[in-house]
């Protein structure tokens, strides 16, 4: 795997953040300050996010891993922009993000932000070519059409762009949300877990496509999995426990990771 | 963006949204029926028969318009002022004017109408055999008689139950079509006035001069005689049938009643239907919101998917409404309360507002619907289960809360304020309470299982035990099949219950206050002064008491504002009262009732109006005519026999037949038979006193088929709605059915499930809807009898909650069979 692109990162998330506050650091794609999440108030209160200070560069595959419970889901949810933190901020390019309203925040993403989730990725109503296009249809934006072209072929579904999910394996579905993550360009792309619900061959298909188009495109993207094989195919994991981050390697194997999760606890 | 969207959202929700289709196809076709009835109030009518010929039928003003703008139809012909008919006379355009008084005469039992001659070129009637009539004895007879005699015979016509000899000199034949709706009888002119009640013509026909149009003419006579109606064309039928008048104010009546009610329910079960089918897409909705799609966008997705799909709805449903319309009418022809010839109006109106306002109200609901989804964050959505939340809003609930607080506070107004007036307070209970329940509904719901669902629970059975707890974890599906159940069972209790409070008390009422011993009636024409004549001279009589029956309405102001109220009237003889009618004298005395400035009022209108004795009353009798008129008593059993009494001779001048409708006769003792025998002998019909039946009560009648009609058709409205609301809700559980029978248990237990399911859903209904009916009856019981216990027939109640309670289970076994009908592999394997 090649990195042309040298990632900045901190991990450490009890040191003092780097970059100013207010300003973010040109050149990361994504970055969290101070964040913290907290689910509930008083004693019933649990607390998903304990401070969470992280730049990830633009063009950089990051790997988030962490034991059930360690807030991997909070921790994409909030960096994505699905929801807000209870304090911090969250910058994505260079807009903060974490203090925008609802509608301001759906235009934001539908603009800037990629998803692929695990299952139910696509609207069973609309063609694979419908749902690849919907976040530009979204945002009211002419379909740039070879562009549009392209991504489809990448995928691979050039012969499906006219099928309807329910016709389409689950592998291929998750091709289709991957084009669909990318086709506005967006400043991130965020992967929850994109091939927890395909056998082995297909999830390795699809991560394939994944680290190859977002390599190609210099897409930077955050992707969360418990799957140590598919967490060594980013270029850096990052570990998460207890809402906190706790270490990260840099270009690991599987057993590497494997090693670290199990000095974690139980995941 | 929305539209390819909106396109495959609709194709791909098919299944949920002919469930909303159906919901708004109904709810139009509803409304629409009962606009129809309403707008053929307004303008439908009967094609005119006898007046065919006549350019312009002018007749007095059949409307009064109260002071706060309420308007009545007279029940009585009101006359056309003598010098109004001079007016049209003299008008230039007026080539011919041709004046006519129907007179009610009998011919062996049947009823027939007597004109003068020169009214036959009104039809126009000529002569096919023999010749017009020339002296007082001498008629001509229409076709349908002719039949029944022929030229040159005698034959007897009773007039006010005195009869006498007339010789058949012609055979009349109209010239286009012959009228149908009675059989005429054309004396001399002479003798139709003399049998006239009120010496002037109360209709006038005027013939156009060449060249002057009906409508002009009608202006004209307009200008020249402001206070009098005129019609043409079509129209003239409204001026030739009083009943098409009566008919057109009982539509406007059942139209606009059941017109709130049906609205209300419809919008429940379209706002259910709707909220049902965006819960099952609430996935769908959660990842357009992920992937940047915003609250508005979802919005507008939905409003748009509803504006299509209710617009399909809506305009379906006009045909079957207008189908409905032509039904109820038919319904209502056959409980008489409209002549069976009345024909609807068809206007695009109707239609068009049932149309504007489903499709309005679809899109209310739909935003109600959508909010949740629009607003939730993504992420909650997206983890959420399919099950629905069982949270009802907190504005919901308080609403909900004071709404039946407030209902429940209505009903118990009869307990502090006395008196009929007092029931409005639980008529309007009611339909508070079943607001309240419709939005409380998923909360009651959920409450009602949690007691139900223990035993169920505890029974061993694995069906019970599994519908237990499906209905305790989605008491809100459940909601959605039990509240229009419950609305229905309630909403029917209470329209049923209240009539037949009052009918009994008003029962109770004549049975107790009528002393006479004999009911004599003169044929279908009435009583005459002389027949009565006839009647006192009889041996053996004691007292006759003419009684001739009417309507007023009473003008008074209540509260600052003027108000009027329409109550039935009665004309009796006061000398005559004291050994034949009882009624319940509270204060002052009958016999002070001496003229048409003295009269009597029951406890209830004297409440009403806030009169007291010695107080001064203004009314506007049946033909129109002012009275004012001094209360000098009040009685108690005015349900019995009318709230208002007159003399009979006041109230006689202003009916349109001038005739008593009865006599109550007493007779010495010991000889009420020989009596009876002389009576029967003289031509009169005469009836055991029992006979009599209570003031209104013919009318009552059929305002309670009628209200029966309207209350099926809104039962049958409900039917749809809860069978689409089942098949809704239970098509979103085919992969519940498909894992239970994975898991391992039969079709059988699937079933036996579903049936328990709605065993429960129907119990809660009946439960429900009887509680919403029970505090308004009692509160109605309580205000016209006096007793707590509310009088109605148990054999109705049970059909009501029967019937309703067999649509619920049927409903439920149909959708659980439709959506097991596919193999359960298929649907586990099916992708969401």
């Amino acid at each position: 795997m090649s990195r042309l692109d040298t990632a900045v990162t901190t991990v450490d998330h009890r040191g003092p953040a780097r970059a100013t506050a207010g300003s973010p650091a040109t050149g990361s794609a994504i970055r969290l300050q101070g964040v913290v999440k907290q689910y509930g108030t008083g004693t019933s209160a649990v607390m998903a996010l304990r401070g969470i200070d992280l730049s990830l560069a633009r063009g950089s595959f990051t790997a988030i891993m962490g034991p059930s419970g360690s807030g991997k889901s909070t921790f994409l949810h909030t960096a994505a922009g699905l929801d807000t933190p209870t304090s911090g901020s969250v910058w994505i390019g260079d807009t903060e993000i974490s203090h925008l309203r609802a509608t301001r925040l759906a235009k934001f993403r539908r603009e800037h932000v990629g998803f692929v989730f695990q299952a139910y990725n696509l609207l069973p109503a609309l063609s694979v070519e419908e749902n690849v296009t919907l976040p530009l249809r979204l945002a009211g934006r002419g379909v740039d059409k070879p562009w549009r072209d392209r991504m489809i072929h990448s995928v691979g579904l050039d012969d499906l762009r006219g099928r309807r999910p329910a016709e389409l394996s689950g592998g291929q579905q998750q091709r289709v949300a991957i084009a669909r993550a990318l086709i506005t360009r967006p400043d991130a792309v965020f992967a929850d877990e994109p091939t927890g619900a395909l056998d082995s061959r297909a999830g390795k298909q699809v991560l394939d496509l994944l680290v190859q188009m977002t390599h190609e495109l210099n897409q930077t993207v955050v992707m969360v999995t418990h799957d140590p094989m598919v967490a060594a195919r980013a270029e850096r994991v990052i570990f998460l426990a207890d809402g906190a981050l706790v270490g990260a390697l840099e270009g690991a194997t599987t057993q590497q990771i494997v090693d670290r999760m199990t000095g974690l606890g139980t995941w | 963006m929305v539209n390819a969207l909106v396109r495959a959202g609709i194709r791909q929700n098919r299944g949920t949204l002919i469930g909303m289709l159906v919901a708004v196809l109904t709810a139009t076709m509803l409304a629409t029926g009962l606009g129809v009835l309403i707008e053929s109030g307004a303008r439908g009518g009967l094609d005119p028969e006898r007046y065919a010929a006549a350019d312009v039928i002018v007749g007095g003003t059949q409307t009064f318009v109260s002071p706060e703008d309420a308007s009545y139809a007279l029940p009585e012909r009101v006359p056309v002022p003598a010098d109004a008919l001079d007016a049209i006379r003299v008008l230039p355009d007026a080539a011919a004017v041709v004046a006519d008084t129907t007179v009610p005469l009998s011919w062996g039992g049947t009823a027939i109408e007597a004109h003068g001659w020169s009214a036959a070129t009104l039809t126009p009637y000529s002569i096919t055999e023999g010749r017009a009539p020339r002296a007082a004895d001498e008629v001509v007879v229409d076709g349908i008689l002719a039949a029944r005699t022929e030229l040159g015979a005698t034959i007897t016509l009773g007039h006010g139950g005195i009869d006498a000899e007339y010789r058949v000199v012609g055979i009349a034949a109209a010239d286009g079509d012959q009228p149908s709706r009675a059989a005429h009888v054309f004396v001399t002119d002479a003798t139709a006035s003399a049998w006239m009640p009120h010496g002037g013509a109360t209709v006038v026909g005027v013939f156009a001069r060449d060249g002057v149009s009906p409508s002009e003419l009608a202006r004209e006579i307009h200008a020249q005689v402001p206070e009098v109606a005129t019609y043409t064309g079509r129209d003239r039928g409204a001026g030739e049938f009083l009943d098409a008048g009566a008919a057109r104010a009982t539509l406007v009546a059942i139209g606009s009643s059941f017109a709130g009610t049906a609205i209300l329910i419809a919008l429940f079960v379209v706002t259910s239907t709707l909220s049902l089918s965006i819960q099952r897409r609430r996935r769908e909705f959660a990842l357009l919101r992920a992937i940047g799609a915003t609250p508005l966008q979802i919005h507008r997705l939905v409003a748009q998917e509803v504006l299509i799909v209710a617009g399909v709805g809506a305009i379906l449903g006009v045909i079957p409404g207008l189908l409905l319309a032509a039904v109820m009418r038919f319904g209502f022809a056959q409980a008489g309360v409209i002549p069976s010839d009345f024909a609807l109006t068809f206007g695009p109106i109707p239609p068009l507002i049932a149309v504007v306002a489903m499709v309005a109200a679809s899109q209310l609901a739909a935003a109600v619907a959508a909010r949740r989804s629009a607003r939730i964050s993504p992420i909650e959505a997206l983890q959420e289960a399919s099950t629905t939340p069982a949270r009802v809003g907190r504005a919901r609930t308080i609403v909900g809360v004071v709404l039946g607080v407030l209902g429940l506070a209505a009903s118990a107004v009869p307990l502090v304020v006395p008196g009929t007036i007092a029931i409005a307070g639980p008529v309007a209970a009611a339909l508070l309470l079943i607001v309240a329940v419709g939005l409380l509904g998923p909360r009651l719901v959920r409450i009602a299982i949690a007691v139900l669902g223990a035993p169920l629970r505890h029974l061993g059975s694995a069906s019970a035990f599994l519908a237990a707890t499906n209905a305790r974890s989605n008491s809100r599906r459940l909601a959605a099949a039990i509240v229009p159940l419950a609305l229905g069972i309630g909403l029917g209790l209470v329209q049923v219950g209240t009539q037949s409070i009052v009918a009994a008390e008003a029962t109770a009422q004549s049975r107790a206050g009528v002393t006479a011993d004999l009911m004599v009636t003169g044929g279908p024409s009435g009583l005459s002064d002389a027949a009565v004549g006839t009647i006192v001279r009889t041996p053996g009589v004691e007292a006759v008491n003419p009684v001739v029956v009417s309507q007023i309405i009473v003008s008074f102001v209540q509260l600052g504002d003027p108000t009027s109220e329409q109550y039935p009237i009665q004309g009796i003889d006061p000398a005559a009262l004291g050994t034949t009618m009882d009624l319940g004298v509270v204060s002052g005395t009958l016999d002070d009732v001496t003229d048409d400035h003295t009269i009597a009022l029951s406890s209830d209108a004297a409440l009403a109006t806030g009169a007291q004795l010695g107080d001064s009353v203004t009314g506007h009798l049946g033909d129109g005519a002012v009275i004012t008129a001094t209360v000098v008593a009040t009685y108690t059993r005015g349900l019995g026999f009318g709230d208002v009494t007159m003399t009979n001779a006041a109230l006689r001048a202003h009916t349109t037949s001038g005739l008593s409708d009865y006599a109550l006769v007493s007779t010495e003792s010991g000889m009420s038979a020989s009596v009876q025998e002389s009576l029967g002998a003289a031509g009169f019909t005469v009836l055991d006193h029992r006979a009599l039946r209570a003031a209104g009560d013919g009318a009552r009648e059929a305002n309670s088929l009628v209200n029966l009609i309207a209350l099926a058709v809104i039962l049958g409205y409900i039917a749809i709605a809860v069978v689409n609301t089942l098949v809704l809700a239970t098509g979103e559980r085919r992969r519940e059915f498909a894992l239970m029978q994975f898991v391992g248990s039969t079709r059988r237990q699937v079933r036996a499930m579903m049936r328990i399911e709605s065993l429960v859903a129907v119990v809660l209904a009946a439960v429900l809807g009887v509680l919403v009916a029970a505090a308004p009856l009692v509160g109605i019981s309580v205000g016209i009898s006096g007793q707590p216990l509310p009088k109605i027939s148990l054999i109705e109640s049970a059909a009501i909650v029967g019937s309703l309670s067999i649509i619920g289970v049927i409903a439920l076994a149909l959708a659980t069979r439709g959506v097991m009908r596919s193999a359960p592999l298929t649907e586990i394997g099916s992708r969401q």
